[in-house]
């Protein structure tokens, strides 16, 4: 096992390189540049060109590409993910301040999945086919069918309309300052990131417990004469979790990189509307940073999910 | 051992994952019920209805509003800056040596100087405010402002220099290498000759991007000006700026030292950051009045939330300083004027209006309707080619004209859409073809996409830019003149279309000497018709957008037209800060006060 883990490892870091590889290339083959962002659309101007290339200089961005490869990879074997155009703060601070919001949000997201899926997806595949059955299916079907975001501007509508609570989008409430308007900035954005996710592990859980449920070891709980709640929850739900970990285990790793959509509609200051506010203003160290970040945090979820996997069922035993 | 080490027994107990399930269900229910109940807050019932404002403006307050123009500031220096958003921001906290009484008809006062007198067209004399402080910085001592600020002001500007001599880019060097001489014959007065007589002088020193900044705190900064600090901008304007840094929300707070007594009105601005990139999150904003204000690329949104909320809100119609126009390369593709002249007349200005405004805006002729005392009045324009309101006649000798130069033989013609305008009207790229297409009877228009940071602007001077559509440079001021002189005169710095008609020419001269306001009209005027009777050489100026903004009852800002029963409150068209800044207040007696977001600086 030890060995294993030290070959993934090993392979994780292949794969990080190949990933900031590729994202510091294609981003530096995007059109344009931050420089052209800061002198901005003016026709007025009649020395456009001598603008650009001086704010070109100050930024660095006037070396050839190759050096600018090498300074970015240089950075990283030290930790430092480079410095934002726009603000001249360090990635890690920037990111610092951005990834509690992420989190909640994530937090929140987290628990509705696991709120809505794992009751319904047992409920549904106990009751099959029943009218109970249906109707969690077909709730399930209208979640995986529209997007988040949808979700999330009809509840919008609902709370204004109705006039139910204040939604603080301008102060960025934290649990930590103001739980009660945290709670009510992000139960919207998470109760449709929960839905959305929910929805597809619902339908995972369901057919893994339908497929367990037929297996001899349940025939015989029952045989035993063991209650049913008992043989559902001790017997059934543990086997047929397996696969739904799996994806559990990359929604979690996904809400570290932050819901861009949903964090832009509420204006939550997390690390996906950073991700794409940086992408727009071409303002590429943050970006190329956080991307390695996530890249990170995504390779050593799939990792751990893996070592879970051995130890959840003791059937599965990695080779050395 | 191991059994006696607790948290090793909790990661081994088989109940782990059902704990986990119960307390998710538990945290579930919980939560669920407090989004049934505890989250309604406690309102009064029913809605207030609008109602009128008192006599006079009410002080104090504290606003949160849209940030104009993004917030990617290049350079504390307002004249370095070569983004808009820092001479925006500059106009809050900054003053001017004149200002705008009027933005629209161009009607100037004076701002720093309470009074001026122009000699001849070439020599002006400033007499500068006596009650003028700086804000009292460790750099700037809060010392008084005197003449020899506005006399470095203008004379560093000219010279293109920084405090150690070396050259540096400055935005409006050209404008200022008129200025032959600046003298300051006492503490506070300020002649200033030009080469020639420009009648255009006060308007441009009186434009929003002619602050005065601080002398000391420019130097200061002189060397690390892109790194953005409220240290950097010390006040004489109505507001100091309390925080200012990239990214970061900007606060504005009322100066205490202001010289215009009893202004501003409010204690402060607050312009929080990124609110505005999803029309969501403005609208959750607007809604639940933690802003004031709101509107949207869509003019209906707005429309249906003030419909929603009657007597609450009123409606702000402004004309889009960012004029449409179709930029047609006569370098290249459309060398005979007559084709030009065809896409002038073909193209639909009110169908274009409809098609992406839902109607609001208005035909535009080469000088914008927003700028009010030089444009030809609507009802002249409908008569001239291009603008007419039944299109038989204009599309009729469209045709005729684009046979007769050979239109049909250039083969495929692309009227490029930059991109920035097709993530609002993404159906561009199938409207103006097919709209051309029809006009002219031909299938030869199509559309793509461009970009004004890649394409368009790098090729503006090297004469390989594309046909495009899209917006133009904002107009900035209410006098057309310099703009005109720029893109028209054989000698401007925007004649990209290498015009040269002598008649054109010596109108254009005569124009930009002129100080007598009636004459520069009438001057202006000749000089449009010349332009339409060329299809505009190419520069084909189309129409002007109206923004409908939808405003809480209890706000109040500098409007052109206040709100009339059934009718829309008009504002300025061209942006002057300095009125907003002064002018605007919170009317805390108006019921629709009741419920708005408590904001302190």
């Amino acid at each position: 096992m030890t060995a294993y883990i030290i070959r993934r490892l090993l392979m994780n870091l292949v794969v990080l390189w190949v990933v900031v590889s590729v994202v510091f290339v294609t981003t530096n083959m995007l059109p344009g540049d931050f420089a052209l962002r800061q002198v901005a659309t003016n026709l007025e101007l009649q020395d456009y060109s001598q603008a650009v290339q001086e704010a070109r200089r100050i930024l660095g961005l006037d070396k050839p590409l190759w050096q600018r490869y090498g300074e970015f990879i240089g950075g990283l074997v030290t930790l430092d993910l480079g410095h934002s155009y726009e603000t001249r703060r360090s990635t890690w601070a920037e990111l610092g301040d951005r990834l509690p919001s992420t989190l909640e949000l994530g937090a929140m997201i987290l628990f509705f999945t696991f709120l809505i899926s794992i009751p319904v997806g047992i409920i549904s595949a106990i009751r099959q086919n029943t009218w109970l059955d249906f109707i969690l299916r077909g709730f399930a079907i209208f979640n995986v069918a529209t997007p988040a975001f949808v979700i999330a501007v009809l509840l919008t509508l609902v709370v204004l309309k109705l006039d139910l609570f204040r939604i603080d989008v301008v102060g960025r409430p934290h649990f930590w300052t103001d739980p009660e308007a945290a709670l009510k900035l992000y139960i919207i954005p998470g109760l449709a990131g929960g839905l959305t996710s929910g929805a597809g592990i619902m339908r995972l859980l369901r057919s893994q417990m339908l497929e367990v449920m037929r297996n001899d070891y349940v025939r015989t709980a029952f045989a035993k004469g063991l209650r049913e709640g008992t043989v559902w929850l001790r017997h059934a739900l543990k086997n047929a979790m397996l696969p739904v970990l799996t994806v559990m285990g990359f929604s979690i790793a996904g809400i570290v990189s932050g819901q861009i959509i949903l964090e832009n509609m509420f204006n939550i200051d997390g690390v996906g509307r950073f991700l794409y506010t940086r992408l727009i203003l071409r303002d590429l160290p943050p970006f190329q940073g956080t991307v390695v970040i996530i890249a990170f945090v995504v390779v050593t979820v799939n990792l751990l999910v893996d070592i879970a996997y051995a130890w959840l069922d003791p059937r599965i035993r990695y080779a050395d | 051992m191991a059994d006696s080490n607790y948290w090793q027994r909790w990661s081994q107990s088989r109940l782990t994952r059902r704990r986990f399930l119960a307390g998710a269900a538990t945290l579930g229910a919980g939560a669920l019920a407090y989004t049934m109940v505890g989250c309604r807050e406690s309102r009064p019932s029913g809605t207030p209805a609008a109602q009128e404002t008192p006599a006079g403006p009410t002080r104090g307050g504290v606003v949160r509003a849209v940030l104009l123009g993004g917030n990617v500031f290049d350079s504390v220096d307002v004249h370095r800056a070569f983004g808009d958003p820092t001479s925006w921001l500059s106009n809050y906290v900054l003053n001017k040596i004149v200002r705008y009484k009027n933005p629209d008809t161009g009607e100037i006062e004076g701002d720093l100087a309470e009074r001026f007198e122009i000699i001849d067209g070439a020599n002006y004399v400033f007499h500068i405010r006596r009650d003028v402080y700086w804000q009292d910085t460790p750099i700037t001592g809060g010392r008084q402002l005197t003449a020899e600020d506005i006399r470095w002001h203008i004379e560093r500007q000219k010279a293109g220099r920084l405090s150690d001599g070396s050259q540096a880019s400055f935005r409006h060097q050209s404008f200022y290498q008129q200025v032959v001489r600046v003298e300051t014959p006492d503490q506070f007065t300020v002649r200033v000759t030009l080469q020639n007589p420009r009648g255009t002088f006060l308007d441009r020193l009186a434009n929003y991007f002619s602050t005065v900044p601080n002398r000391e705190a420019t130097e200061r900064f002189e060397k690390n000006h892109t790194v953005i600090t409220e240290e950097a901008m010390p006040a004489t304007g109505a507001f100091i700026l309390r925080r200012w840094r990239s990214g970061e929300e900007i606060r504005f707070e009322r100066n205490p030292k202001y010289f215009r007594q009893g202004r501003p009105y409010v204690d402060g601005w607050i312009y929080p950051t990124g609110l505005f990139e999803d029309p969501n999150a403005w609208r959750i904003a607007f809604e639940q009045k933690q802003v004031d204000t709101f509107y949207s690329s869509d003019p209906n949104l707005p429309k249906s939330i003030i419909d929603s909320r009657p007597g609450q809100m009123y409606e702000v119609l402004t004309g889009v300083g960012n004029t449409v126009f179709m930029h047609l390369n006569m370098n290249q593709q459309f060398k005979d004027v007559r084709l030009v002249k065809a896409l002038h007349m073909a193209f639909d200005r009110r169908a274009a209006i409809q098609a992406f405004h839902q109607g609001l805006g208005q035909v535009s002729g080469p000088v914008p309707w927003l700028q009010e005392g030089f444009a030809i009045p609507p009802g002249d324009l409908a008569n001239l080619d291009g603008y007419r309101t039944n299109r038989d006649e204009d599309i009729r000798n469209a045709r005729q004209l684009w046979q007769a130069a050979g239109g049909p033989a250039l083969g495929e013609i692309n009227i490029k859409v930059p991109d920035t305008w097709l993530a609002v009207w993404p159906d561009t790229v199938q409207i103006i073809p097919n709209m051309l297409n029809q006009a002219l009877g031909v299938n030869q228009f199509r559309s793509t996409r461009t970009s004004y940071n890649e394409e368009i602007i790098p090729n503006l001077f090297n004469g390989q830019f594309p046909n495009w559509f899209g917006w133009t440079s904002q107009v900035t001021g209410p006098d057309p003149r310099e703009t005109l002189f720029s893109v028209f005169h054989p000698s401007g710095s925007q004649n990209f279309q290498k015009v040269n008609n002598p008649e054109l020419t010596r109108l254009l001269e005569a124009a930009i000497a002129e100080t007598d306001y009636r004459r520069a009209v009438d001057l202006v005027r000749q000089i449009q018709r010349i332009l339409i009777d060329n299809g505009q050489y190419g520069n084909v100026v189309l129409y002007n957008y109206i923004l409908r903004t939808a405003v809480w009852n209890y706000f109040r800002g500098a409007l052109k037209q206040p709100p009339r029963p059934g009718e829309p409150a008009l504002g300025y068209n061209i942006f002057a800060g300095h009125l907003t800044a002064d002018e605007m207040w919170l009317n805390s007696n108006d019921p629709t006060f009741q419920g708005r977001a408590n904001v302190s600086l």
